[in-house]
């Protein structure tokens, strides 16, 4: 079991508000997608849960269990791991060392082979001595994906994974994140520009305007609902 | 031909020296981008700590690594207190700051330990060497600074490429932010980072001490010969530090000896002049390639 739970959420920029009262369930094993367009506060909701920002008000609890006073590095050590926007690759390291850099934090025992990364996305293993920095677009991504699965997380939370990827690129990682989550019950929270995929593969859909929740439903109804497209979603 | 044999080998060991403060120095730039101008500074304090209990008959050995403790100790301290309000802030703040603790850390040896020069032992002889009929000018101690230095650098290459602690340090210099959420404690390992080099740079006062004469200010030139090391190795690589260090002692060695010693400075801003023109970013850093 791993259900994140957000609850009344608000964080400032200074006198920007950038969340206001968000709150959101992320059930276990499901994929929940947050939508919105720029500026809605996607990417500020996924570093506010793994507190790269503090936030003003609110709570964010895994099980219950409250993570939003810890430090950023403790909130991988209770189970949740987040994949940054732009990948957040360390291009200056190698594949190999990306990955075990994921898994770090775990006593030397407990931490999963590199191996299990290179089942998953067989492209990594043929470049594994490589810097990250000579890798294409798809190829970090998977690596940051993987990465961060080394952390055996119970939550992923992935910013915007297409960004800058070809269509086909982009269809086969869902599929990937779909059976991943379905098959290690994985609980995964999935910020997306590109509406239409992210609702294909997810239960749940979010979306935020200007801060706010302006729409929480199941994906399939989401999709199907044509004002909210034109006024939210624009498509 | 013995001249130029006489004030290579002089240099060597010199050079050796300028690296390890080199090493320092590329330690921290890569860790968190700043240059530590108190690096000498600290190194003398720790210096002037193996020398009192050198006199009060302990074994130098034991006021080595009472030397290498108190460096450690001094540079997690700093980074702590001093660097860590001003990390992430404009580059200047922390040059200023750094400045500042050199001119404190100086005053406060004086205060404690006096402005007069005092010898440093150096435990290993410092007769040259004798190979066939000729006496070399290097020493024993010399052999014993170089191989000293030599280790170290291993030792480094060894934490970085092939340690746990090596990569987390790597990551966090490259990308703190990443770091942390892949659960690196990045600020244990900043301070960390400070102690290895600040150990590193009490090496080099210590084995500077001997040849020079060890005074508040003894380490002030071997700093910016040092710092010199640093700029021409790239600020990036442990073994262009290195490289650079010899490379530096080496110059200043020929240009003492050939030109006269009075030129030994210019000498040395010659040749960050002519690195710096030919490749702005120091030999021994990659030209970054452009990234997509």
């Amino acid at each position: 079991m791993a259900q994140l739970e957000v609850d009344g959420l608000s964080v400032d920029y200074g006198a920007v508000t950038a969340l206001d009262d968000v709150s959101l369930v992320a059930a276990t094993g499901e994929i929940t997608t947050v939508l919105g367009a720029n500026g809605a506060g996607k990417t500020t909701l996924l570093r506010a849960i793994s507190g790269l920002v503090r936030a003003r008000v609110g709570s964010v609890r895994l099980d219950g269990h409250e993570l939003s006073r810890l430090p950023v590095e403790e909130v991988v050590r209770r189970g949740v791991a987040h994949v940054p926007e732009g990948r957040g690759v360390i291009e200056e390291l190698t594949v190999d060392d990306n990955l075990r850099l994921g898994a770090l934090w775990r006593r030397r025992g407990e931490r999963p082979p590199v191996s299990e990364i290179f089942e998953l996305f067989p492209l990594l293993a043929e470049r594994h001595r490589r810097l990250a920095a000579t890798l294409s677009g798809g190829e970090r991504q998977a690596l940051a994906i993987g990465r961060a699965l080394m952390a055996r997380p119970q939550v992923l939370l992935l910013d915007e994974p297409s960004l800058g990827l070809a269509p086909l690129v982009t269809a086969q990682l869902m599929s990937r994140l779909a059976a991943l989550s379905t098959s290690q019950g994985l609980t995964v929270l999935l910020v997306e520009q590109n509406v239409r995929t992210a609702l294909s593969i997810a239960s749940r859909a979010v979306v935020l305007n200007l801060g706010h929740v302006v729409v929480d439903d199941r994906a399939d109804i989401v999709a199907a609902d044509a004002d909210l497209r034109r006024h939210f979603l624009g498509f | 031909m013995s001249r130029f044999l006489d004030l290579t080998l002089g240099g060597v060991t010199y050079g050796a020296i300028y690296a390890a403060v080199a090493l320092a120095l590329v330690l921290i730039w890569r860790a968190t981008r700043i240059l530590n101008f108190a690096q000498g500074a600290m190194a003398m304090f720790s210096t002037y700590i193996a020398s009192s209990l050198v006199e009060r008959h302990v074994s130098y050995w034991v006021a080595l690594v009472v030397a290498l403790a108190s460096g450690a100790l001094i540079g997690a301290v700093v980074e702590r207190v001093v660097v860590r309000p001003v990390e992430r802030r404009p580059p200047l703040n922390a040059v200023i700051v750094t400045l500042g603790l050199l001119v404190a850390i100086e005053a406060l040896a004086g205060i404690i330990w006096g402005g007069s020069l005092r010898s440093f032992p150096s435990y290993f002889s410092q007769v040259g060497l004798v190979v066939g009929r000729t006496r070399l000018a290097f020493s024993h101690f010399d052999v014993y600074v170089v191989c000293a230095v030599i280790v170290v650098l291993l030792g480094f290459v060894i934490l970085f490429r092939f340690t746990d602690v090596g990569l987390r340090m790597r990551a966090s210099a490259f990308s703190p932010e990443v770091s942390r959420l892949l659960g690196v404690r990045v600020g244990r390992t900043l301070t960390l980072g400070w102690a290895l080099a600040s150990m590193v740079g009490a090496l080099a006062g210590v084995l500077a001490a001997p040849k020079l004469f060890l005074g508040p200010n003894f380490m002030d030139a071997v700093f910016i010969y040092g710092f010199t090391a640093a700029v021409i190795g790239g600020l990036e690589s442990p073994l262009g530090a290195v490289i650079g260090g010899i490379v530096t002692g080496l110059s200043l060695s020929y240009v003492g000896g050939y030109l006269g010693s009075s030129l030994d400075a210019l000498g040395a801003l010659v040749i960050v002049m002519i690195v710096l023109m030919v490749r702005p970013r120091g030999i021994f850093t990659p030209i970054a390639e452009r990234r997509v």
